[in-house]
């Protein structure tokens, strides 16, 4: 058995706030907590440069199997986690983690190629997340099955509309077996049927995954895929619980 | 310095992007990347053809000496003004995609490798047809070896400084303007001795005459080769401390 955990340890990230105009400058002056978002700070005694607290003092700790929901208002930090946990960004401070091949599913159109047919773009996004010759090819007749998108998939994919983007996508994003799924908050999007099958393909993308941690609002979503609930606003964890009982008693 | 060879190793990752980024460039049109070779060599020749009237000079000849030089230039010139630019373009793969940021960079390089080879090819098809004489293959290689290193040196350095100070990708095409007319690709120093410090001190004049000289058979002297290792070293130094300090910042830039 290959080691899968993740693991955070006291990280904090700071963005700074480049090329402000003068209003703007006024405002970070003020040194706000807001209601949404992490804080923005003044660095110290440095006029003028500023930056927002997106990330403050996390530790968090996921074991193989555990499947973590992440919770919290628009900005509280959430996607910046994910992005952490993928390596995407290195926090300022702190020590992260990360032991088995990870899947982000964090934007699914991201990197797909307007002017590139269906077929392509799994070549072009199957590629980018780092998966084989092979495991693209013996994926194509999995995602032609899941997308329903027949011909379609030879034409470019600015011809198609957004929800049809939308399942290439995800079927692409789903595509792979990784040991460590992360998910930001999209897949409550698109119609009401490419959700109960696109909440079934998760189901089995999950499945045989190590651990998952997912940024959801959603009551469903947690109960369908999730064990455990993180809080997270200003960038703090607020409390971890288990998921059971009513959702009332989560907040 | 892990980053930049873990990004190397994901060969089929930067060849991807980089068909990705001619796959914008020339969607829909019918040459597609051809366009690269097609444009190089009616520009060579309009050039050729105008200032080989206006300085006397034998066509066949000058088209060489400009075509033999305007390919490397070609190569560094988009490694600054591209480069400076590399990972603000990609920013939308960099937030989104987990990957080494240095694929961005080894894609441009390929890119870049790709469209000046071709347009060396051409040229050197075309020297060995009028001039008749034997490729010296292996300082023309040296040659653009040495260019290639430079280049992947410079769009790392101002690559990481663009993201961070964008003013620097809109200011990059201006400058590299007014190199392009002080740096001898149009024309040559024929003893104007009061020109030579344009020749001396220019860098630019180094990268194009390690590939050129070679190119249509010309002597170069043993000297040219060290002062383009040298700023080949020189970039790649500045480069790795540049990227050592910012690479782990740089995506929050974007």
């Amino acid at each position: 058995m290959t080691d899968i955990r993740i693991e955070l340890d006291n990280v904090s990230l700071a963005f700074p706030l480049l090329g402000l105009r003068e209003q703007a400058k006024r405002t970070v002056k003020r040194a706000l907590t807001l209601g949404v978002g992490g804080s923005i700070r003044e660095s110290n005694g440095k006029h003028g440069k500023a930056s927002i607290l997106a990330l403050d003092q996390v530790t968090l700790k996921v074991a193989r199997g555990e499947r973590l929901a992440l919770t919290g208002h628009n900005g509280a930090g959430k996607s910046t986690l994910l992005r952490v946990i993928a390596g995407i960004y290195s926090p300022t401070s702190g020590a992260v983690i990360c032991r088995g091949s990870v899947a982000a599913l964090l934007n699914p159109a991201a990197g797909m190629q307007k002017y590139a047919t269906g077929y392509e773009n799994i070549w072009i996004r199957g590629t980018l997340q780092g998966m084989s010759k092979d495991e693209i090819e013996n994926s194509i007749a999995d995602i032609e099955n899941f997308t329903e998108l027949g011909e379609y998939l030879n034409l470019p994919i600015e011809k198609y509309s957004s929800g049809m983007r939308l399942r290439l996508a995800f079927a692409i994003a789903t595509a792979q077996r990784p040991e460590i799924v992360l998910i930001d908050e999209w897949i409550n999007a698109g119609d009401q049927r490419f959700r109960a099958k696109a909440r079934e393909r998760l189901q089995g993308f999950i499945g045989t995954s190590g651990a998952l941690v997912l940024a959801t609002h959603s009551e469903k979503v947690i109960r369908t895929f999730c064990q455990k609930i993180v809080r997270v606003d200003h960038g703090r964890v607020q409390w971890v619980k288990p998921v059971a009982g009513k959702e009332a008693q989560w907040d | 310095m892990n980053n930049l060879v873990e990004g190397l190793r994901m060969r089929r990752r930067w060849m991807m992007l980089a068909k990705i980024y001619q796959g914008r460039r020339f969607q829909r049109s019918l040459l597609g990347e051809h366009w690269d070779l097609l444009n190089y060599v009616l520009t060579v020749t309009a050039l050729g053809y105008l200032f080989s009237v206006l300085f006397h000079r034998d066509f066949a000849e000058y088209w060489l000496y400009l075509a033999g030089g305007f390919a490397p230039w070609l190569f560094v010139s988009a490694a600054l003004t591209e480069g400076s630019n590399v990972f603000v373009r990609n920013a939308s793969f960099a937030r989104e995609i987990p990957m080494p940021v240095s694929v961005y960079v080894w894609a441009l390089v390929w890119k870049l490798v790709r469209i000046s080879a071709f347009q060396i090819f051409v040229v050197a098809a075309v020297s060995i047809w009028i001039k008749s004489f034997s490729l010296a293959l292996l300082p023309l290689c040296a040659g653009f070896v040495l260019v290639t290193i430079s280049s992947f040196a410079l769009i790392l350095l101002f690559g990481v400084i663009g993201a961070r100070f964008r003013d620097v990708i809109h200011f990059m095409p201006n400058i590299l303007r007014g190199a392009f007319f002080l740096t001898p690709i149009l024309w040559t120093l024929d003893r104007r001795e009061e020109l030579r410090w344009l020749v001396d001190y220019n860098p630019f004049f180094y990268l194009i005459e390690v590939v050129r000289a070679p190119l249509i058979g010309e002597t170069i002297q043993a000297g040219a080769y060290l002062v383009a290792v040298v700023i080949a070293l020189v970039g790649m130094l500045a480069a790795m401390l540049v990227y050592a300090l910012a690479h782990r910042k740089l995506v929050y830039w974007l």
